[in-house]
């Protein structure tokens, strides 16, 4: 259906997440940090959609989401966030499109998912 | 005269066992400004008004001027009182008591007599004896002008209040006038460092005849005159006190801390919120309150910090009101300013307020100020114990806060002051859990009930405080410095469950083809195993072999 990449530095996360986009029919590639999120881009431009983590090792989300939206060839992929943060609202301010807090439903992430793809 | 002459002033008449022996006379002893005059004048002036018994002043200090001027200042007209018949002022030089000794018709003797004729007088104050001095540097025979002095006043059916200065410091010499009357009444004044007032006490030395109550009383000038505020020592208590008492809770005001607490903080006993600045301590006490008026029982506030009006003003904001039940009588807000409040005086006007109101709930905020208020800190203590067992008698339900400092990572149990005097002790914290500031609470002692004693977050709410969540995954939040991950027991506990749930569901579903079913399996299966290594690890528990 659509190529999303997981951008989350806890593995047992990244898959859940993946199992859950794969009942989805989704393609799913996978980074470890922000860092790694934005070079994984670099070779993916395709992405239809990144889930990110918030906290994180190397480069945080808020960081990685700030240079997504500086960089146009990637400025208009929306980003979804999974945090387990209580108030991660500076996410959404800088350009995320939506935050969904861990612990977080499964089926609930894939309809989201199916939500902004279709938007 | 039968029974006892009481002075009217309700403390004083208390360290009397119920006033002054008639026809016994009475030395009021001071230093300059100690309050001899107004507190004699104050008795006799009692007399008049509530025992109808009429009085005479004698005064060789004094123009009349000046006397009534200074009696005034409390509201006492001296001429409306003469003019009422039962009162009368003698001016009189002091010269004149030099032919008491050696003549019964001296011009003093003879001037008080007719006096007190004229009124029926019962009370005669004589200010001030020290005036013999003057009359005679002879040692014996100022004694044997004031016995004298005495002895006429006494045999004409007059009770003698005198007044008198109080020797040098320097010695430990008793003036002879000590040892020449009945009773004896020492009005002292006491500037302790860095006290910006001074200490006003007054103690009985000396009452023949009867019993009273020694030590030293503070006592303190107010618009109405003196008042005094005895010491009160708890008697211990015997089986049949509190007899009729079962243990019952009564409500915090907060659904969440009376759920953890089992049904809130036991009747009729001191409790205690202890916690660092800025954890919701007073909000906790608004609570308390509001909930004790909203079940018809009145409650006070004793505050040394925040003035009535602000803590209301706060408190509405808080979504906690108060205002009607300060309208309704329900509420009364006493506000002291703890270097100008002495504890016993405190204590008896707690006392008065808990008959005349019949207060049900009482909050001291704070502890901390509480002790401010203690001249010597080594008598905190004390004073703590006499107010829990002042409350305790009357079946008041307290709850006091303390302000803790976290000078440690210990545990916060060794921060708090007197556990030991409280029933319950709720404890606030805060603490920094995943870069978030969160306020805590934990039941750190609870007698004679069984509580969760787990730690739960307390926030504020548009109704006030909210008790929720359990820290769960969570260590050494109370010495503070959080063991274990909020993020992740989320990450490594709760989402495998959650997700093995989802999983579930899915596997369910009828429309599923049969291979997505099998990859659904294989997740929650793979999810489970990953749950159970992470539940070992926690917990430290080997895998067994089957």
């Amino acid at each position: 259906m659509a190529k999303i990449l997981i951008v989350e530095d806890n593995e047992n996360i990244r898959t859940i997440v993946r199992m859950a986009l794969e009942m989805g029919e989704h393609k799913v590639i996978e980074a470890a940090d922000g860092l790694a999120g934005l070079q994984t881009l670099q070779t993916n431009p395709d992405c239809a959609l990144i889930i990110t983590d918030l906290a994180m090792p190397v480069m945080d989300g808020y960081e990685m989401i700030t240079r997504l939206r500086a960089e146009s060839a990637f400025a208009n992929i929306p980003v979804l966030v999974l945090s387990a943060e209580k108030d991660a609202s500076s996410a959404l301010e800088r350009g995320a499109f939506r935050i969904i807090r861990k612990p977080f439903s499964p089926i609930e992430l894939l309809e989201t998912v199916r939500r902004v793809l279709e938007a | 005269m039968k029974g006892k002459m009481k002075t009217g002033i309700a403390g004083l008449d208390a360290l009397l066992d119920g006033g002054f022996l008639y026809h016994n006379a009475i030395l009021l002893k001071g230093a300059p400004g100690a309050g001899k005059t107004t507190l004699g004048f104050q008795i006799i002036r009692n007399g008049i008004l509530q025992y109808d018994e009429p009085g005479l002043v004698v005064s060789f200090d004094q123009f009349p001027q000046q006397f009534c001027r200074d009696m005034e200042s409390f509201g006492w007209n001296v001429a409306e009182m003469e003019a009422g018949g039962k009162f009368k002022t003698l001016f009189i030089s002091p010269e004149d008591l030099a032919a008491v000794a050696a003549h019964h018709e001296s011009l003093f003797l003879g001037r008080v007599q007719q006096a007190a004729e004229e009124i029926g007088a019962v009370r005669v104050l004589v200010d001030s004896v020290s005036h013999v001095k003057r009359v005679t540097a002879d040692p014996m025979r100022q004694r044997t002008l004031l016995m004298g002095a005495i002895n006429q006043l006494k045999a004409t059916g007059l009770t003698p209040i005198l007044t008198a200065e109080l020797g040098s410091r320097a010695d430990d010499l008793i003036d002879f006038e000590e040892y020449v009357v009945d009773c004896v009444v020492i009005l002292d004044l006491l500037l302790r460092p860095g006290q910006p007032l001074p200490e006003r006490t007054i103690e009985i030395r000396k009452a023949r005849g009867q019993n009273c109550r020694g030590g030293k009383h503070p006592f303190k000038f107010t618009p109405a005159g003196i008042e005094v505020f005895p010491h009160c020592v708890p008697a211990p208590m015997g089986l049949d006190d509190l007899a009729d008492r079962p243990l019952v809770n009564v409500s915090s005001g907060i659904a969440g801390l009376d759920r953890v607490l089992q049904g809130g903080f036991t009747a009729g006993v001191p409790s205690l919120v202890a916690g660092v600045s800025g954890t919701y301590k007073s909000t906790m006490l608004a609570h308390f309150l509001a909930a004790g008026a909203a079940a018809g029982e009145p409650g006070l506030l004793i505050s040394f910090e925040e003035p009535p009006q602000y803590f209301i003003q706060v408190m509405q904001q808080r979504g906690i009101p108060l205002a009607g039940a300060v309208q309704n009588g329900l509420l009364h807000l006493w506000h002291r300013v703890p270097k100008g409040t002495t504890l016993d005086e405190l204590y008896y006007q707690l006392q008065g307020a808990i008959a005349q109101h019949s207060i049900r709930r009482v909050a001291i905020d704070s502890l901390n100020d509480f002790e401010r208020c203690v001249p010597e800190p080594a008598r905190c203590k004390d004073y703590l114990i006499w107010f829990n067992d002042l409350l305790m008698r009357r079946g008041v339900s307290a709850l006091w806060t303390q302000k803790i400092d976290r000078l440690s990572d210990r545990s916060p149990i060794g921060d708090i002051r007197c556990l030991s005097q409280f029933d319950t002790v709720v404890y606030l914290g805060q603490v920094e859990i995943e870069s978030e500031l969160r306020k805590v609470v934990s039941i750190l002692k609870r007698r004679g009930a069984k509580c969760e004693g787990d730690l739960r977050a307390i926030d504020c709410g548009p109704r006030g405080l909210v008790v929720s969540d359990k820290f769960l995954g969570l260590s050494g939040i109370l010495e503070g410095s959080p063991r274990g991950q909020y993020k992740k027991t989320v990450e490594e506990l709760l989402q495998p469950v959650i997700s093995a749930r989802d999983f579930v569901k899915m596997a369910r579903g009828e429309q599923i083809p049969p291979a997505q079913r099998a990859v659904l399996y294989d997740n929650i299966e793979q999810l489970l195993e990953q749950l159970d290594q992470r539940l070992r690890e926690h917990f430290g528990i080997e895998e067994t072999e089957s």
